[in-house]
């Protein structure tokens, strides 16, 4: 089971905030390919620039290997202060 | 320390808090940021933040900055959640012996704040909601504390930047330059710390590294600590250098002169082209900093598998001397007369 959280804007254009993919995808790469088939346009926005991807809390760039229970979390362009 | 609260706060009390006792700080500035209403039209920001990750990202800016400006202590309390215009969001402390530093540091948190903290931001307005990203101006001003060879362009100046200071800092070296006009080639970046006794929360010259690579603008492409066993320093460089998702590793620890130095014994025999340059320029570098110490350091560099290998020692003295002044410049696609990016299609070349 891979957990996913969405933030931000993304969690406008897929409508949840939070959701579990069964089988656990073993990479990012899969689980990206896994949420294409449910919502390409939620997929199209993971693509878009400046949008992170952090894997059990820890920012990752490029094609992460997932754990069974791996939290993904897909960040867009962060803005505090 | 770092608070998030999705609470209004008391910006004086924790001032007050923040002062008290202070025996041997000269300066304490301070920075408060609040929700603007645009005269009427926004009704409310609503700030999100990923709990557990944002804590520990802004824990990793402010450390950097205590580390960086030489500060004895630093605080920050940010909300969370909806806040009315005309409150408080964001509260930055920072206590140092003298004020240049404490105001930079200031600076330097609320610029990383802006952009690097995961938080994400809905403005309700008149009009509705929407999220509120970074603007070039929040990315431009963070640019401004990039560690490593930058550059005298048009923009730093009208930032009011002090160039010839930012230069001399970074050493250019005899004939070198940097293409201002040119965009810099991200390079994936693999950090090795080699010890027997550091784990990831005390590793600082891995930590330095690995946010040097990041705030360079390359990617960090992996990140590990293996013990001074010849063997696990093999496996670990060996599975980067064949994975194809990395271009360049550097390694810190283990170049020492004791028996349980091994990393030159460890990746020497894994070269397939040694740079002997680069331990003749780091020790150059490096006597500059620490004098004839540096004779007790073994720095090597050299190709495996056409990924570019850098051996640096363990204290963060020689790390930053090391990244700084010669492998930041020479993973700088934009570094004039020569670069190693622009080697890198090349080096498997038959």
């Amino acid at each position: 089971m891979t957990r996913v959280l969405l933030f931000g804007r993304l969690r406008d254009i897929a409508g949840w905030r939070e959701r579990t993919f069964e089988p656990p995808a073993e990479r990012l790469s899969a689980l990206k390919a896994m949420i294409r088939l449910a919502d390409p346009a939620l997929a199209d926005a993971l693509e878009s620039p400046g949008v992170q991807a952090a894997v059990d809390k820890a920012l990752v760039r490029g094609d992460a290997g997932l754990r069974p229970e791996a939290e993904v979390a897909f960040l867009p362009p962060m803005s505090g202060g | 320390m770092i608070r998030l609260t999705d609470e209004t706060f008391d910006p004086g009390a924790a001032l007050n808090r923040f002062c008290a006792d202070r025996t041997v700080t000269g300066a304490v500035a301070s920075f408060l940021g609040v929700a603007r209403g645009e005269a009427g039209q926004v009704v409310a920001l609503e700030l999100e933040p990923y709990p557990g990750f944002t804590e520990a990202r802004i824990a990793a800016i402010v450390e950097t900055a205590v580390d960086r400006f030489g500060l004895q202590d630093a605080e920050v309390i940010h909300r969370v959640g909806p806040i009315p215009p005309g409150e408080p969001i964001v509260l930055v402390l920072t206590a140092a012996p003298h004020r240049r530093e404490a105001f930079d540091a200031c600076d330097y948190l609320m610029d990383y704040l802006k952009s690097r903290a995961p938080f994400w931001k809905k403005e309700h307005g008149r009009d509705g909601p929407r999220w509120v990203e970074p603007t070039a101006r929040d990315l431009s001003d963070v640019e401004r504390w990039r560690v490593g060879p930058s550059l005298p362009t048009a923009a730093a100046k009208a930032q009011g930047i002090d160039v010839d200071l930012e230069i001399s800092m970074n050493a250019l070296t005899p004939g070198g330059r940097y293409d201002e006009a040119a965009a810099i080639t991200p390079v994936r970046v693999a950090v090795l710390t080699i010890s027997d006794t550091r784990d990831e929360e005390h590793d600082t010259s891995g930590r330095l590294l690995a946010e040097r690579v990041e705030k360079a603008g390359h990617c960090l492409a992996g990140k590990a600590i293996v013990a001074d066993e010849v063997a696990a320093i093999r496996a670990q460089v060996k599975t980067w250098t064949t994975s194809g998702q990395v271009d360049a590793i550097v390694t810190t620890g283990g170049t020492g002169l004791t028996g349980r130095d091994v990393t030159p014994e460890a990746i020497d025999p894994l070269f397939d082209k040694r740079i002997d340059g680069f331990s003749v320029v780091f020790h150059l570098v490096s006597y500059q900093s620490v004098g004839l110490s540096t004779l007790q350091s073994r720095a090597l560099a050299g190709i495996i598998d056409g990924v570019f290998v850098f051996c640096l020692p363990g204290s963060n003295g020689a790390v930053k001397d090391g990244w700084d002044k010669v492998i930041a410049a020479q993973l700088d696609s934009r570094h004039r007369p020569c670069n190693m990016v622009e080697l890198m299609p090349r080096l498997l070349e038959i």
